[in-house]
């Protein structure tokens, strides 16, 4: 075994209007992991219009909060920001609020990098993409296509929101977007900083609740305008 | 007989419009601006509807003649290309502005409780 001891796990947990779901996807995290010392949970309150914050605040070790609403991407940088700066973590897992990630592939998710495997692991759905329906199989597929064309990666489920990072891969990744664009983004900044990435079959819960959340598919075009803009003024 | 071009424009404006007022029942609009949207699309619908209008006002500032239809045309959208890519990027600045000033200012307050 090549794990070691005295690491520091943040997972970073973006909301918006989670006020329902949000104490029990906090309350099913793990609380104790291999190799892993500490574990924070760090949510960001995107400008919620219910409790949302009053929860994160209660149930997790910090909560942040947007002034107005600004996106998945927004609220996840702000998380990773505050972590990185305060925290200090190790490692830094990103994942959804809404309750369609199970935690308890949290530990898959950290093992490659406890074991110095790799500096991100993408937690795929598609993968394993039973019970998924149709059109977001459909719509990740498109989105993988768009993301090795502004990359050059090509990866199984590049818009998932659970991922996990090392401390050198969140020093290295410099994200010049904001909205969901920033799941794509992060790739070709894989590729630009020399990261190594694999990919880990992750479950998703689809329940009623975490199928109406989620990005439209009107919301892709936006994205891919976003991409093109990042791109055309990087030169 | 209605085209397809006519039937896309007025789906189009529609959908513009109804845009408009709910932002200005929600409040995100003033009442000077959803007037405005509304007449330029009302314009619009009225050209594609009645495209010789177009043909009549050239040819009144072309002083009789019609050659210079197609490249003023071709101009106009340019121009429109023009004011869309730059209204772009002034949004996606407004935009990254707003998300570092928000992200600076919550990572800020929890430093200060």
């Amino acid at each position: 075994m090549l794990y070691t001891i005295h690491m520091k796990l943040a997972i970073v947990l973006p909301a918006y209007n989670e006020e329902k779901i949000l104490r029990s996807v906090l309350e099913s995290l793990p609380k104790k992991l291999i190799g892993i010392n500490n574990i924070y949970t760090v949510v960001t309150d995107d400008g919620s219009k219910d409790k949302t914050f009053a929860v994160a605040k209660k149930y997790a070790t910090i909560a942040l909060r947007h002034k107005i609403n600004l996106g998945t991407g927004s609220a996840t940088i702000t998380g990773i920001r505050y972590a990185m700066r305060k925290l200090k973590p190790d490692i830094i897992i990103t994942m959804d609020s809404d309750g369609q990630h199970d935690p308890k592939n949290v530990s898959a998710l950290i093992k490659p990098i406890v074991n110095k495997k790799c500096d991100v692991v993408i937690g795929s759905r598609m993968l394993d993409s039973k019970g998924m329906p149709l059109i977001k199989i459909f719509t990740n597929k498109f989105a993988n296509f768009i993301t090795f064309i502004f990359s050059g990666i090509w990866a199984s489920d590049t818009q998932t929101g659970f991922r996990a990072y090392n401390r050198k891969a969140l020093q290295k990744i410099k994200l010049r977007t904001t909205g969901y664009e920033y799941c794509t983004e992060v790739f070709a900044e894989l590729r630009r900083n020399g990261l190594k990435f694999i990919e880990v079959p992750v479950k998703v819960i689809y329940s009623d609740y975490s199928k109406a959340k989620g990005q439209s598919i009107a919301n892709s075009i936006n994205v891919l305008i976003k991409l093109i803009n990042r791109n055309l003024t990087k030169l | 007989m209605i085209t397809f071009a006519q039937a896309f424009t007025a789906f189009f404006a529609a959908l513009v419009v109804t845009k408009s007022y709910a932002d200005l029942k929600r409040g995100r609009e003033n009442i000077v601006m959803f007037l405005f949207w509304v007449c330029s699309w009302a314009v619009i619908v009225f050209v594609a509807m009645y495209p010789a209008v177009v043909d009549l006002i050239f040819i009144k500032l072309s002083g009789g003649t019609n050659n210079n239809i197609a490249t003023a045309l071709a101009m106009g959208l340019t121009f429109v290309f023009f004011i869309i890519y730059r209204l772009y990027i002034k949004a996606d600045r407004v935009e990254k502005t707003l998300h570092k000033l928000v992200s600076e200012l919550a990572i800020k307050e929890q430093e200060e409780e």
